[in-house]
């Protein structure tokens, strides 16, 4: 087994059977697999922040901005011969590790990432399976390209499949 | 890199770890009065880091650390990260109680006070401003999970970022931990501006 380590930003797609897609370390960052079970085409991306909009700058990294990342991963996905009807998506993360404040506004990335990555996807009108999101624990997703087990691992706990 | 009005190049860099190590000079001595012992904070590396790959920078993501962390208010705009091996965490609250029971995470946690107090005090002096630092607040949890948060808070616009980090060495045993420092945009360019870059 090969592991494909998916960073801040990134997406990634495979159909090499034995690689598995990984986001180690999710904390207020989304982690969103997206699996073709007919053809067995898997891909993840690792959202940052929810919205290019926020950013008067170019946004190069698409990956990085839920909206943006969703058509993209989608897009992707399509390269490789995935059907959008066939796709199965789970969406893991989102915590929120510490409190943070800026001008008297509590920023919860997390909860907002969250909310940013439903609409983008319903906005494509695809629904999401199933999904481990919130809190305040940190959380590792795995993808196998093989069968297309989604794990998720907290610290102190059993791997679970979603 | 790219920030809102510079462009950040390796000369930048070194002036900002120059700027780090008076900062890290003076919590090396703050430390080493509560410890007793001596205290060594290396020379701060700067380094600009991909979004992709800041996690990893640190060692693996998916391990369990300890972290103590601020936010920086007022004239610099930033976060100030300390994280430490679980087992260091009980080492050095061991040296810091010297034989009481004392809970390691509050020993940590003061220690992370003094650190980023005078690190981020220094700075300020220097700088001729004031900086506040919000209270310390402890997690322990996967390294990547610690810091994507403030990653993401950093790297509205940037898709790299400036990370100031630093190791420490108490006595003669060295704590394979860090410092990291990370600044806001408009905080990066007003310590850039005091070294009368052009713009």
């Amino acid at each position: 087994m090969t592991n494909i380590n998916v960073g801040m930003g990134e997406i990634k797609t495979s159909k090499t059977p034995n690689n598995i897609l990984i986001a180690p370390g999710l904390g207020s960052c989304i982690g969103i697999t997206m699996y073709d079970k007919i053809k067995k085409i898997a891909g993840m991306a690792h959202v940052v922040l929810p919205s290019a909009k926020e950013t008067t700058g170019k946004a190069a990294l698409l990956g990085k901005y839920a909206d943006t990342a969703i058509p993209e991963m989608i897009a992707k996905m399509k390269d490789l011969g995935a059907q959008t009807k066939d796709l199965e998506i789970k969406i893991v993360g989102g915590a929120q590790m510490f409190n943070l404040e800026r001008g008297g506004n509590i920023l919860n990335i997390g909860m907002r990432n969250i909310l940013a990555v439903k609409t983008a996807i319903e906005k494509e009108k695809l629904k999401i399976s199933a999904s481990d999101t919130g809190g305040n624990k940190g959380r590792t997703l795995k993808l196998n390209v093989e069968t297309g087990t989604v794990l998720v691992k907290i610290l102190g706990q059993k791997e679970i499949k979603l | 890199m790219e920030t809102n009005n510079k462009k950040i190049n390796q000369m930048h860099l070194d002036l900002l770890g120059e700027l780090g190590n008076i900062g890290s000079g003076n919590a090396a001595t703050a430390l080493s009065q509560i410890l007793n012992k001596t205290v060594y904070l290396d020379v701060p590396h700067v380094e600009l880091c991909n979004i992709s790959e800041v996690a990893s920078s640190f060692g693996d993501p998916e391990f369990r650390k300890t972290a103590v962390f601020f936010q920086t208010q007022q004239d610099v705009k930033g976060y100030v990260l300390l994280v430490f091996e679980d087992e260091d965490v009980k080492k050095i609250s061991k040296i810091a109680a010297g034989g009481l029971e004392i809970d390691p995470d509050s020993v940590i946690t003061e220690i992370g006070n003094i650190v980023a107090g005078s690190y981020i005090g220094a700075l300020a002096s220097m700088l001729e401003g004031k900086i506040d630092l919000t209270p310390p607040q402890i997690a322990h949890d996967m390294l990547g999970a610690l810091i994507d948060n403030i990653v993401s808070l950093i790297c509205v616009v940037a898709d790299e970022l400036v990370i100031i980090k630093t190791k420490m060495t108490i006595g003669n045993e060295t704590i394979p931990s860090f410092f990291i420092l990370f600044l806001e945009d408009e905080s990066l360019n007003k310590l850039l501006d005091y070294f009368n870059f052009e713009k």
